[in-house]
């Protein structure tokens, strides 16, 4: 009896204090609250760098917590803060916001109070807004609301989808293409005809149960992927790392419900970019068939405008929409690159 | 959006307070009325009629209290404080009615808080037992760190940390052992998992798992 009750002892000690962990908890965190919604910002990294990459996430739905695992990214928080931020009713975010603020203005509100955060809490550092497709659109979608751009020294828009309006149907063609050579090679016929011959129709991508559809066939091509036998570094969190850090279950679960009714597929922000005039990245995947490399060069020339000089354009010749993994190396030279000389 | 804000404010806060109001009359009237009908006649024991009610409810033989490590998602630690009543006991099965008042720190994540109530089935194989439970209860969650809101003049300013009402149905299933009938032991020990959902969470019943390790303990020795 005696032993039992010292081995229950034991394991109850092991679990109380085995949540103590290392590193997960290095740096700053705080929430930003708007509009139904609590959403978290975690800052990790060289935060005495005073250089701080917000990180903006895509989707809309997906999340900025997992991305603070990856490799990539860990290697960057070397020499700067990296800032990650869930977006309402994504990620680790909380609360009940209503279906009503899915906009684009309610989120480029949220994105502001995250930006004063970091300045109050640091001390108005440099703030360099790093955004990944629809990241990159948001992104765009802040420089260029009234005085925004003022708090932000840098912009690096990659892979963004700021024009899904005329985007989307370039992404349509992509997948046409595709079909046809995969019903040239004979891989799954049937599907892909049936994929080929609904794109030829040039159906009207504003309408959700099409983006839906396309979506579905999208998903099978190498769009995100150039080459699908790639073995790419995802996020290095192992199940005790989830179970001792600040991740929850909500990482896989947020964001459906966002997601299905945010409705971004009219999206056109190409002519509002011109206002941009920070200094300003472009770093696309030449092979992205999400967002395709023709939006790549329109994010160029939209950026400031033809006029607009402080800005530059990287292509990965051999990434698709994931192509901060596809070629890790080239991606974070570019980056560093970019925001040393800022 | 600022009368909506409030709207939905006080219709959360309604909705909390018959959340509570319905759980903690459900929990008072069953444990008085089972409780009522289950006491040893305080006539048979002189002594017992000097005891106050609570004495006679800690004492009671169907009255066992229960301590549990609760850990969210396994590591992010919590405590649950309870009381399990046996409602009906046969050879082969305990029904028993637990319930539940704890909470977890999930650090920059969530601080919650819970009250749950639930019906479960021992049943013993020898020393040990398993044990199934479903249940619903009543969460509170606080998000873990300080929160910044837009002030009234368009700076930033500290929010107050209100949290969030959360309905919380649960299951459980637990093996344990109970002592050997010769060693007449007051105490049980046991570990198992507990399923909750969170809901409402961004519109969605938000899974949660929890082991649950920890013991429950009668004042009133059992009668064999």
């Amino acid at each position: 009896m005696r032993n039992l009750i010292i081995g229950f002892m034991l394991s109850f000690s092991f679990l109380m204090i085995s949540c103590e962990k290392e590193n997960f908890y290095d740096g700053d965190h705080f929430f930003v609250k708007c509009a139904g919604a609590e959403m978290p910002v975690y800052i990790k990294g060289n935060i005495e760098s005073k250089t701080f990459i917000l990180f903006v996430h895509g989707g809309p739905g997906s999340n900025a917590s997992l991305v603070s695992f990856l490799p990539v990214a860990k290697e960057l928080e070397n020499d700067y803060a990296f800032v990650y931020w869930d977006q309402r009713g994504s990620g680790l975010s909380q609360g009940n916001p209503d279906p009503s603020t899915f906009t684009v203005e309610q989120f480029v509100e949220d994105l502001d109070l995250v930006i004063e955060g970091i300045k109050l809490r640091h001390n108005n550092p440099r703030i360099v807004i790093y955004g990944v497709s629809w990241g990159g659109a948001l992104g765009s979608a802040y420089l260029s609301t009234g005085n925004y751009q003022d708090k932000v020294t840098g912009f690096i828009c990659m892979n963004s989808g700021h024009n899904l309006l005329e985007g989307i149907p370039k992404s349509v063609v992509f997948v046409k293409e595709y079909a046809q050579i995969q019903i040239d090679k004979g891989i799954d016929v049937d599907y892909w005809i049936e994929a080929r011959d609904w794109c030829a129709t040039v159906p009207d991508m504003t309408i959700k149960e099409n983006y839906f559809k396309y979506d579905a066939y999208l998903s099978n091509t190498n769009a995100y992927q150039y080459d699908p036998n790639q073995v790419l570094q995802g996020p290095e969190v192992s199940a005790m790392g989830v179970m001792s850090s600040y991740m929850s279950l909500a990482i896989f679960f947020n964001g459906q419900y966002l997601a299905e009714r945010f409705n971004i597929l009219e999206l056109n922000l190409s002519p509002q970019m011109a206002k941009i005039k920070i200094p300003s990245l472009v770093i696309w995947g030449r092979h992205d068939g999400v967002n395709t490399i023709e939006m790549g060069f329109d994010a160029y020339n939209s950026i400031g405008g033809p006029d607009f000089a402080d800005k530059e354009m990287v292509i990965l010749e051999n990434s698709a929409h994931l192509a901060h993994l596809e070629e890790q190396e080239l991606f974070k030279n570019a980056f560093k690159q970019f925001v040393n000389g800022l | 959006m600022m009368m909506r804000d409030a709207e939905n404010l006080k219709s959360i806060l309604l909705m909390k307070a018959k959340i509570i109001f319905i759980i903690g009359l459900f929990l008072i009237l069953g444990i008085q009325k089972n409780f009522s009908q289950n006491l040893v006649n305080p006539d048979d024991n002189p002594k017992s009629q000097k005891q106050g009610a609570f004495s006679r409810f800690v004492y009671n033989e169907k009255v066992a209290f229960k301590l549990d490590y609760f850990g969210e998602l396994v590591l992010h630690p919590g405590l649950s404080l309870g009381i399990d009543y046996t409602l009906a006991k046969k050879n082969w099965i305990t029904v028993h009615w637990d319930s539940e008042l704890g909470g977890y720190w999930h650090r920059w994540n969530n601080t919650a808080l819970f009250l749950k109530t639930g019906i479960g089935g021992r049943l013993p194989i020898k020393a040990f037992f398993v044990d199934l439970n479903l249940g619903a209860g009543y969460m509170h969650s606080f998000a873990a760190g300080t929160i910044y809101q837009r002030s009234s003049e368009g700076g930033l300013e500290k929010a107050t940390n209100w949290g969030h009402p959360h309905f919380m149905p649960n299951t459980s299933f637990l093996i344990g052992w109970g002592g050997t009938r010769k060693m007449k032991l007051p105490c049980t020990f046991h570990i198992g998992a507990e399923v909750y959902l969170q809901s409402s969470f961004n519109h969605i019943f938000l899974p949660h798992s929890a082991p649950k390790v920890g013991f429950t303990y009668k004042f009133k020795k059992q009668t064999l």
